[in-house]
């Protein structure tokens, strides 16, 4: 059929020329007969074609019989379609533009809000995978297990088909077994049947078994992601049997896994994958090989077998597990212990995430103002049409009195209006899919903590099919339910009246304006919703980031590394510390140096509970959040942070007995208003205080500027473990840091090549950094807002301008009787203004909610902000008056004569 | 698109009674649209006379159903025009029609038949 059709249309001119030759024969035939009969020329003529009739109609009612008119008058309407919408540019842009923004915007969101919560693993059968979760006594769930308990709940036939193990850790890949460090891959460490449970297969070579996992350190094999073949091997097929090193051990690459599946830590994707029995070779700085670690364990649920069922046939193993690796017989007491411990399945068809919950709130945010935006848009879509549609009345009609059917002119409508939707439901994919990059981005560059916790999310952004749809569908749904509006109206309405009364006066007809009017108000009170929302954020984000950080900000550069990824035991890591220590130290234009395990500003949000301390003369004592950081000597003078009692820690701390400096809250928290100087604390677990305090620092903001967590620092070789996390080098300098940071760098490459530089930043920077959410979702706020107003502005624009044409008859009047053209004026914008108030009346007390909503995430402000309350209105007023100003003072080119004159 | 007949010597005429009637003319050898307009006219005494707004689009819409065939051609009068000619199918189709429309008269006149005759 397909086939006719375009066949048709080609032969179609010669069909038409055909058609008319035959027609053009009858008539020459009849003509020829008549004169035959005798009669005259003309009159033979006259009264064939009398006889004939009309030749286009009869044209039409042939070519109907084709059967393929309607592809032709689908054409014609595109085509009339396409060049109304021409001859109205304005009105053409701001629709596609507005329709556009809507859809690209929900768009974007929404595949970021199902990349990040809601897509389910890359693997077959998702929704029967869970991960076993640790249970604590406090209502957290940590994930880990150590790995001999794995090994114990590996067989487990009545409630799941298969258990696995994997652990991701983030390790330095070398260019060679001894070389410079290339990058940071993520490895994960998984058991044999990592693959087959997850049923993931390889797109090429073979994935890893149970035979690459029969004994310690004898399976250097390795299997790579699909994303980091593509980065590293160029996507090139003889990936395979390639080496890459890692911590120093050559792994050779026998496969690549399946596209898209890059473990099911959500926003952690692994890049290579090695049998759980190297994990010595990738970690030698843990002594002791795979029992010695903790692994995440996954499952896939049998069928037929519900969660509560598993999670209770698990804990029994789990419990047994844990007696066998104590070793079998326990005292009543480790036995009481022992049963409490637990462990509960969550369903892991979507994943495992930390960051999830941090997320939540920021993208619930932005998800409200990308709703509210696309409600803006839809209103403002509305009027337009509605507008314009008031305009083509006349024009309806007259096409209808030349003898157009009203489903031709319907579906003509129709047509324009899904051009329309067409038009911007494309540009709005195009959009989605040129901003998800961009989101993709932001999302990847959180700040760097001291590798506890990582704020960062790599997210796999793909644009859904879905969201687009629905997008179209909806603005297609706006655009043609009012552009069918005046079709409609069309029909109701007798043509004379609409011939005649080209413009009625305003009472008249003021029930067609009743719509416009309503959506301007809904409009208006959008808009000034989102206006309160972002200037709310706007001023939230200034108090960020005018935040005392308590340390001094100038000339302070700020390089973090991270160590440990290679590889290197704690002994080589305290050596290294002090070798780098030296050399930053030394160099010229550097006042100072130190080292600290996590830093200033690094964005880490948990710490300790303030209850695993114990201080002499008190119990513990719940309630505060604490940070420790292992610094050396120089860290208060370098980084500028003022000692308010005692003294800080200095190079004779480094042998001695424990100490530590403590911050003010620490101080306040414990010890109110007594001296803490000299009293001594130690961890709750053990024996007495070994731990002396010997100053107190002022408070820092050790992780974002809303940090109110306490801290205390003590010298790293007090205990050297923790120089394990990433590092934190502070370098203050004489002149600027950023001329500073190319030495500093290159004196960092010359004491180790292989050290894994992360980042190099001044303190702006990091904070720049930090506060990266509460900037994107500020200016993103900012966005939604300008939008809503620029079209708020137009709609009011388009509505005053029409109503204004429409009352032409009235202001002569008026301006006969006595008005002035600034009476006029006067009068139009503060009917104007009286609309925008309305809309101003119903949107503060939704925007007085959306305060409310918005106050766990705002800083510095009170819960009914009176600045933002004021301004937001009084500036939609303003703008809104301008907007209805300039039609207005056309009014004043009216000629009283004109006018009455008018229709 | 018939126009509406004025005259009382003119009566309507049903879609499927002039395909039928169209077909059934072609029977007896191709012609083009006026002459089978001029047939029916003549062979109806007057009595039908075809407009071409109904002509055409029947001659067009037989075409394609495959019942016509047509060709261009000269008239007499050395006119070129379209002949229309009766393909095998449509002979099949012909017959079949013709067979109901005998069938339809007979009913019609059964019930129209004078009351008491038996």
């Amino acid at each position: 059929m397909l086939r006719r059709i375009f066949g048709s249309l080609f032969r179609r001119s010669q069909a038409d020329r055909d058609l008319d030759e035959e027609l053009q024969a009858h008539l020459a035939i009849d003509t020829q007969q008549r004169l035959e009969d005798g009669q005259r020329p003309e009159a033979a003529r006259a009264a064939a074609r009398r006889d004939f009739g009309n030749v286009l109609l009869v044209q039409e009612a042939t070519r109907n019989a084709w059967g393929w008119t309607w592809i032709e008058r689908l054409m014609q309407d595109v085509q009339y379609g396409a060049r109304m919408l021409a001859r109205n540019p304005g009105f053409t842009t701001a629709a596609v533009v507005s329709l556009a923004l809507g859809i690209g915007a929900n768009g974007a969101l929404f595949s970021v809000v199902d990349a990040a919560l809601l897509r389910h693993l890359p693997v077959q059968d998702a929704d029967q995978l869970v991960v076993f979760k640790r249970l604590e006594a406090d209502g957290r769930t940590p994930p880990d297990l150590p790995y001999p308990v794995f090994e114990r709940l590996r067989n487990q036939p009545d409630a799941f088909t298969a258990v696995t193990a994997n652990w991701p850790i983030e390790r330095s890949e070398t260019a060679s077994t001894s070389g410079v460090d290339v990058g940071s891959v993520r490895v994960g460490m998984a058991a044999g049947n990592y693959f087959s449970t997850l049923q993931v297969p390889a797109a090429m070579g073979r994935t890893l078994t149970d035979d690459d996992n029969r004994s310690p350190g004898g399976h250097p094999v390795a299997v790579i992601s699909h994303a980091y073949w593509q980065r590293r091997f160029g996507a090139r097929g003889d990936a395979v049997g390639r080496t890459v090193h890692i911590a120093g051990t050559a792994f050779t690459v026998v496969g690549v896994a399946q596209r898209q599946f890059a473990g099911e830590w959500v926003g952690r994707p692994i890049d290579i994958w090695v049998p759980f029995m190297m994990a010595s070779q990738v970690m030698p700085e843990v002594p002791g090989g795979p029992p010695r670690f903790p692994a995440l364990l996954t499952a896939r649920l049998k069928k037929g077998v519900a969660l509560a069922q598993a999670q209770a046939a698990a804990q029994l193993r789990y419990q047994n597990a844990l007696r066998d690796a104590a070793g079998g017989s326990l005292t009543a007491e480790q036995e009481r212990g022992l049963a409490q411990r637990r462990i509960t399945l969550e369903p892991a068809a979507t994943g495992y995430s930390v960051q999830r919950a941090a997320l939540a709130q920021p993208l619930q945010i932005l998800a409200l103002m990308a709703a509210l935006g696309l409600l803006a848009v839809c209103a403002s879509l509305a009027n337009l049409l509605l507008a314009r549609s008031e305009a083509r009345e006349r024009e309806l009609a007259v096409r209808q009195a030349l003898g157009a059917g009203r489903t031709r002119l319907v579906r003509q409508l129709l047509t324009e209006g899904a051009l329309l939707a067409a038009l911007g439901g494309l540009l709005g994919v195009g959009l989605v899919y040129w901003s998800t990059g961009s989101l993709a981005a932001w999302f990847a560059a959180g700040p760097l903590a001291s590798g506890v916790e990582d704020h960062s999310l790599l997210l796999d952004i793909q644009v859904d099919s879905r969201v687009i749809v629905c997008g179209l569908l909806l603005s297609a749904l706006v655009v043609l339910l009012f552009a069918l509006a005046p079709a409609l109206r069309v029909s109701r309405t007798s043509m004379t009246v609409a011939l005649r009364e080209r413009g009625a006066s305003a009472t008249g007809k003021a029930g067609r304006f009743g719509l416009a009017r309503i959506l301007v108000i809904a409009q208006v009170a959008l808009t000034l919703v989102l206006m309160m929302g972002a200037g709310l954020m706007l001023r939230s984000l200034r108090n960020l980031q005018a935040q005392d950080v308590g340390f001094e900000r100038e000339r302070l550069l700020l390089v973090w590394a991270a160590p440990a990824r290679a590889g290197r035991s704690v002994p080589e890591l305290a050596g290294l510390a002090q070798r780098v220590h030296e050399r930053v130290s030394a160099l010229p234009g550097v006042t100072s140096a130190s080292i600290s395990s996590g830093g200033v500003l690094d964005g880490s949000v948990n710490g300790g509970r303030s209850e695993t301390l114990k201080f002499e003369g008190q119990e513990p004592k719940p309630g505060l959040v604490m940070n420790s950081l292992a610094v050396s000597p120089d860290f208060f003078a370098t980084v500028g942070m003022p000692i308010i009692r005692g003294r800080g820690i200095e190079p004779r701390d480094a042998g001695t007995a424990p100490v530590a400096v403590i911050s003010e809250t620490v101080a306040r928290f414990f010890f109110a208003g007594q001296d803490p100087v000299g009293k001594r604390f130690g961890p709750t677990g053990e024996q007495g205080y070994p731990i002396e305090i010997i100053g107190v620092a002022k408070d820092a903001k050790l992780g974002t500027p809303r940090d109110q967590r306490g801290a205390w620092y003590f010298p790293y070789q007090q205990n050297p473990r923790f120089l394990r996390l990433n590092w934190c080098i502070a370098v203050r300098t004489s002149g600027s840091p950023t001329a500073a940071s190319a030495s500093v760098l290159q004196a960092l490459r010359e004491v180790d090549s292989s050290l894994a530089i992360l980042r190099v930043n001044t303190i702006e920077e990091q904070l720049g950094h930090v506060l990266s959410r509460e900037r994107l979702i500020a200016q993103l706020a900012a966005f939604f807002c300008l939008l809503a107003v620029l079209l708020t502005c137009v709609a009011l624009y388009a509505l005053v301008s029409l109503r204004v044409a429409r009352r032409t008859n009235e202001i002569g009047i008026r301006l006969a009787l006595g008005a002035t053209a600034s009476d006029v004026v006067r009068m139009v914008v503060g009917e104007s203004l009286l609309l925008v108030s309305a809309g101003i009346a119903v949107g503060v007390p939704s925007a007085v909610a959306l305060t409310r909503w918005l106050s766990t995430w705002l800083f510095g402000l009170e819960r009914a902000d009176a600045w933002t309350l004021i301004a937001a209105p009084s500036l939609m007023l303003v703008v809104a008056g301008m907007a209805a100003l300039l039609p207005a003072l056309k009014t004043r080119r009216i000629d009283p004569m004109t006018a009455l004159r008018a229709d | 698109m018939a126009k509406q007949e004025s005259s009382n010597n003119r009566i309507e005429l049903l879609h499927g009674t002039l395909d039928m009637m169209i077909l059934r003319i072609l029977q007896w050898g191709p012609r083009h649209g006026h002459g089978i307009a001029q047939t029916i006219r003549a062979n109806s005494e007057e009595l039908l006379q075809v407009e071409t707004g109904s002509l055409y689009p029947a001659l067009h819409r037989l075409e394609k159903q495959g019942w016509l065939s047509s060709e261009w051609g000269l008239s007499p009068n050395n006119q070129r025009a379209k002949f229309y000619r009766l393909t095998a199918n449509g002979k099949k189709h012909l017959i079949a029609e013709q067979s109901r429309w005998d069938s339809l008269v007979r009913a019609i006149a059964g019930v129209m038949k004078p009351m008491g005759a038996a």
